[in-house]
């Protein structure tokens, strides 16, 4: 436990001084800042604006970070060679993979804090009030950002990072797609498409934790669903952790 | 228990580089083992294995085939705590500071240690390497030689029993590679094991007891340095020129004779087997007041051309 404790908080220094935290922060930082400008355009829907557009940006590059993060983690590891420095210390394969999960999802709910703070500083001065009752939003926001990161590392354990970036993203957009592809499917496609289509959708749906609505309408997000969203984001994570520790387990460093 | 620290028994590593290819051997039928209380060099060709073995050691690569065992039982992750790997290449997270780099490895290494301790073990270690005043600066700030050290100190911080050293003097300043040497050379006492990769065979020879040679991930050779090379296992010439007759004054000598004499003309070379014995020759001669046109000490051990005539050759 102690050495996965120790690599966790190496990986998460590591994370945390590289350049893209810093870029994620500003970037992020600038569209809220927009968000609330563009909120004062509507006078009715301004609380609607701002919660669109600002979690459009926060899961946008939220997602980008969290898929790079995870990318960079593993196969940039691999790549720049310090994985073998940490792989030559008493650490399992296993221990090293939750290790850099755990630093992965440390850094990016640092991330989300960060803007969570900034959010309600802006708010504030808007006289927007408190988020208080809405805070749940950006819970279930930021999973989604981890099971990006989890399916990033997923990949980068067998895969170079070009090609585990490029699956990420392409898992990105389909997990985005499937849903819209799924509702819009007509009534005379064929049986096995649609139970393909619907196969997907059921296990890969990242509208799911796109729940911005709540915010913007009045309409009701219960306890219930908010319980359901995170044990459907909790059961991908630890999958695609179980994964990558299978895939990683026998891989040979070159 | 075994009295060996490491063992390779019939280790193979083989790669697939196609799918629709057989597998290629990187490394055949490695055998060997390694004491403790000892230094084996490891030689070979660019592309001989040397690596590819230590990263088997390390449990980076799996064999194909053939078993590793760490002091008599089957080498395990755990069984790195004991083991300190200095790689090729610098491999360092940019973003961490030396000393927070050798706080992380001593917490992975030496998990006993209180806060106190480990603070001494890291502040001991930077004097040592000469990197104290350096100690809160960015890895990515330092120099390739700076890293090296660090790269040392990673590997030895925490006293493990088998040292793997890939190319300990890549990169390194004629005085860093004194140093290393020394550094190297402390570490062999205490029942500790120390396997070298190198190519500067003329500065491992002195101090190592085994050769090790690979070639196109074969094992061709596998000895004790002083029963492959005895005649240069210690050995020191003296060329003498001179006018006088220095074969008699030998004879004249109650001294043990040397192990050749060699003349031409007024020059004449002596070759030793104990050093100490070429020393009280020196101190005999001069006490005879002979005539000394020159005269030349060479150790062979550090003697290029001598090494690549008689070893290399044979060997690779």
């Amino acid at each position: 436990m102690k050495s996965i404790y120790t690599l966790t908080k190496e990986s998460f220094l590591i994370l945390r001084r590289g350049k893209l935290f810093l870029s994620s922060l500003v970037a992020s930082m600038l569209v809220i800042i927009f968000a609330n400008i563009a909120s004062s355009w509507g006078v009715e829907e301004f609380y609607r604006i701002l919660f669109d557009i600002g979690l459009l940006g926060f899961d946008m590059i939220g997602g980008m970070t969290a898929i790079i993060w995870g990318t960079y983690l593993i196969a940039e590891a691999q790549k720049d060679g310090s994985v073998e420095a940490q792989l030559a210390s008493p650490i399992s394969r296993n221990q090293w993979v939750i290790a850099k999960f755990l630093s992965l999802t440390l850094a990016l709910s640092l991330l989300s804090c960060l803007l969570v703070i900034f959010w309600q500083l802006l708010m504030l001065l808007n006289n927007f009030g408190w988020l208080s009752k809405l805070s749940y939003l950006f819970v279930v926001h930021t999973l989604g950002w981890f099971v990006l990161g989890s399916c990033a590392l997923f990949f980068s354990t067998f895969c170079e990072g070009t090609t585990a970036l490029f699956c990420s993203l392409c898992l990105w957009g389909m997990g985005l797609l499937s849903r819209i592809v799924f509702d819009s499917l007509p009534q005379d496609v064929d049986v096995i498409s649609a139970n393909i289509i619907g196969f997907i959708y059921k296990i890969w749906d990242l509208q799911f934790f796109n729940i911005s609505f709540t915010a913007s309408t009045s309409a009701n997000y219960s306890l219930e669903q908010f319980l359901w969203t995170i044990t459907y984001g909790l059961s991908i994570l630890l999958t695609l952790l179980c994964a990558s520790c299978v895939t990683f387990a026998r891989k040979d460093i070159n | 228990m075994s009295k060996f620290i490491l063992e390779l028994k019939n280790v193979h590593k083989a790669f697939k580089l196609d799918l629709l290819k057989k597998n290629s051997f990187i490394l055949k039928n490695i055998n060997c083992s390694f004491l403790g209380n000892s230094c084996t060099v490891i030689l070979g060709h660019n592309g001989a294995g040397k690596t590819t073995t230590f990263r088997l050691i390390l449990g980076l690569l799996y064999p194909s085939q053939g078993e590793i065992f760490f002091k008599g039982r089957k080498l395990t992750y755990k069984d790195k705590k004991n083991i300190g790997y200095m790689p090729e290449t610098n491999k360092l997270p940019g973003n961490l500071s030396v000393a927070e780099i050798l706080y992380f490895h001593t917490n992975h290494m030496m998990e006993d240690l209180n806060k106190s301790q480990r603070k001494d073990k890291i502040k001991n270690k930077l004097l040592e390497i000469d990197l104290w005043k350096h100690k809160d600066k960015r890895i990515k700030d330092l120099s390739k030689g700076m890293g090296r050290r660090i790269s040392w100190a990673l590997a030895s911080i925490h006293d493990p029993d088998l040292l793997i050293l890939d190319e300990p003097f890549e990169g390194l300043d004629p005085f860093g590679k004194k140093n290393m040497l020394e550094w190297i050379d402390k570490k062999k006492e205490g029942n500790k094991s120390i396997i070298i990769s190198t190519h500067e065979l003329d500065h491992v020879l002195p101090i190592c007891d085994k050769i090790l040679v690979l070639k196109n991930g074969e094992m061709i050779l596998c000895q004790d340095k002083k029963d492959l090379l005895p005649s240069i296992a210690d050995t020191l010439t003296l060329t003498l020129n001179t006018n006088e007759n220095i074969k008699e004054l030998i004879n004249q000598s109650q001294l043990e004779p040397p192990s050749e004499i060699v003349e031409q003309g007024r020059k004449v070379t002596l070759s030793f087997q104990k050093r100490q014995l070429s020393y009280n020759y020196l101190e005999y001669f001069l006490d005879k007041k002979i005539t000394l046109n020159s005269f030349l000490a060479n150790d062979l051990s550090q003697d290029k051309p001598f090494l690549e005539k008689n070893f290399k050759d044979n060997i690779l």
